[in-house]
């Protein structure tokens, strides 16, 4: 276990100054895209304010490497996991996923058809975060999503996405892992 | 004909646009103008609702909601009450969508509201009232009943002389003052039936006392204003428009230019300019406007009164011959006189009707500067009326016939402003 920590440690440490270093090169030279750096992908994971969110996506669905230190972070860093279903193969569309300590529910808005609402019910007795905002992380092999609920309130949080997000289509039409930080 | 809910706040009505029931599991929701973006007052809403401790699913039988409003609300509870007669049409299928249109019922309420449906007091209503000035202005003219429901304890706050002070015009909505929510077809009845209602739900009052169930007071200082205006004016009150300027309260009051009297005047020498400025902005704007009222075969200068909001008004002449022309100013409530500041450019500057709560002004236009020994004698007369037969001032030909006694001559203007 302590080897596997200071294994990813050493990972992330190598990765954050490459994309320090590369970030550098790139402002100095004049190059037109701000680079995701090693502070900006923490702030992502963990739900941080101030980060660009859509840009890390952006920069995960193109940069294995950088995925794969997202991957890493994510597994260590959260509270409640819920693997793959079993009936992936299954064409029906999900309106739940349970995993261990948490429900999350999928439900259509009756005032807006193109709304969903997003339902995060978690044990409360085994996440001290009651008065912090609770990031979910949803990802396949090939893609990835994620948003930040508001504080939890008696176990329980929600956010309104879009019928379009991204996020609502991983989680409705795919079977993504699904991490709760 | 609908009936639509505004939460008073002190940046101006916001509007209930929708209610809907959602799955139990959903967690009740106030949502800004039908995005996905929860307002702030979110989760004071879903306890306002929640079953077991909320008012909502206690009363209505369901334990979530989805509201949407026109604007965001940062915080407070001052929403409760509005929001809860909101439910109330949604329960019967008659909320409005928070754009009223002629003959539909808006209601404007603030208050917060207790488990035993006891409306407690809330901060700010005379700031909210004033928010809502312009809206209450839009909705009269465009024919929609408008009805403000404040807390009884805040009811004190809205005295008839605040009232007063910012000329508040009590034709354009009812006024209630509640302990206790009401039904909201109550509220409806008042605006339908108007005064026949109003004094059903003032007896009833009366009966009940504080438990009551609702305590009308009627058309806040109403009397405070006809009583103030009339012994200042001694005329019927016509409109009044209150319009927020700059950061403070102003107050504007129309002006009409009703009556001209003008014997040997040339008809369409003179015409009145009106700088004028919008709802939202005052005097100090960069987008003034001016109007420009001619003199028509009647005598009358063109009304003022589509144009509510002056900041100057000015008499000018288009022909260069009565360029030299002098012009007095008399206050025929007190046969004051002032002259006319007289500017080469816009012609003379006339006390602005909309700054002065006299009515009796009269314009004196002489040809060119009066002998000075007989103006003297013309004011000493003036000011002597004004101690013997104050109201002699203000009868027609009074002025004409006072300035031939003493051999001056002279346009008279009068306007008889209405407010």
């Amino acid at each position: 276990m302590n080897d596997k920590t200071d294994k990813s440690m050493k990972v992330t440490t190598e990765f954050a100054y490459s994309l320090l270093r590369g970030m550098r090169g790139l402002s100095s030279s004049g190059q037109l895209e701000k680079p995701v750096i090693f502070n900006d992908l923490y702030g992502y994971i963990l739900g941080r304010p101030n980060i660009d969110r859509s840009m890390v996506e952006k920069e995960l669905e193109s940069n294995v490497k950088l995925k794969e230190i997202c991957d890493e972070i994510i597994s260590r860093e959260r509270t409640f996991f819920a693997s793959r279903l079993v009936a992936a193969q299954s064409t029906e569309v999900l309106d739940q996923r349970t995993g261990e300590g948490f429900v999350l529910k999928i439900r259509e808005s009756n005032a807006d058809p193109n709304q969903y609402y997003l339902i995060l019910e978690v044990d409360i007795l085994s996440y001290q975060k009651e008065h912090s905002r609770v990031v979910l992380h949803a990802y396949t092999d090939e893609q990835s999503g994620s948003c930040v609920f508001p504080a939890l309130q008696d176990g329980k949080s929600q956010i309104i996405i879009e019928k379009d997000n991204k996020l609502l289509k991983l989680l409705r039409d795919s079977d993504p892992e699904i991490s709760i930080i | 004909m609908d009936t639509h809910i505004f939460i008073a706040t002190t940046q101006g009505p916001i509007a209930v646009q929708k209610i809907t029931e959602e799955e139990s599991d959903v967690r009740s929701v106030v949502c800004i103008d039908g995005s996905s973006r929860p307002a702030s007052i979110s989760e004071r809403y879903y306890d306002f609702v929640k079953k077991g401790t909320g008012i909502i699913a206690r009363n209505f039988g369901h334990d979530s909601y989805r509201v949407d409003i026109s604007t965001n609300i940062e915080t407070g509870y001052s929403w409760q009450l509005a929001v809860y007669l909101a439910h109330q049409l949604q329960k019967q299928g008659r909320l409005g969508n928070g754009n009223p249109t002629a003959g539909d019922i808006v209601v404007i309420a603030t208050g917060e509201v207790d488990k035993d449906l006891n409306i407690r007091k809330v901060d700010s209503v005379p700031e909210k009232l004033v928010a809502s000035l312009v809206l209450l202005e839009e909705w009269h003219v465009s024919d929609i009943s408008t009805i403000l429901v404040v807390p009884e304890q805040n009811s004190l706050l809205l005295a008839p002389a605040w009232v007063e002070s910012i000329d508040l015009n009590s034709d354009w909505f009812h006024l209630l003052s509640l302990d206790r929510i009401p039904s909201i077809k109550r509220i409806e009845a008042l605006c339908q039936e108007g005064s026949e209602a109003d004094e059903e739900s003032n007896t009833e009052n009366k009966g009940t006392g504080k438990g009551g169930i609702l305590l009308l007071i009627i058309l806040l200082g109403v009397v405070g204003i006809l009583m103030g205006v009339w012994s200042l004016n001694q005329t019927a009150l016509n409109e009044v428009a209150i319009v927020p300027s700059d950061s403070s309260l102003s107050v504007s009051k129309q002006s009409i230019v009703e009556e001209v009297v003008a014997s040997d005047m040339v008809v369409g020498a003179y015409q009145l300019v009106a700088v004028l400025f919008s709802a939202k902005e005052g005097c100090e704007s960069n987008n003034l406007k001016t109007v420009t009222l001619t003199l028509g075969d009647t005598n009358h200068f063109q009304t003022l009164e589509q144009y509510r909001y002056m900041c100057e008004l000015v008499l000018t002449h288009t022909m260069p011959t009565i360029a030299n022309h002098h012009v007095e100013t008399i206050d025929l409530n007190k046969a004051k006189v002032t002259p006319a500041p007289i500017s080469n450019t816009k012609g003379w500057q006339l006390v602005n009707p909309t700054s002065d709560t006299n009515k009796y002004y009269a314009w004196l236009v002489f040809d060119k500067k009066p002998d000075l020994k007989m103006w003297n004698n013309f004011l000493r007369q003036l000011e002597r009326y004004e101690v013997v037969d104050k109201e002699a001032l203000k009868k027609e030909q009074f002025l004409e016939a006072l300035l031939s006694k003493n051999s001056l001559h002279a346009n008279v203007y009068r306007h008889n402003l209405s407010y």
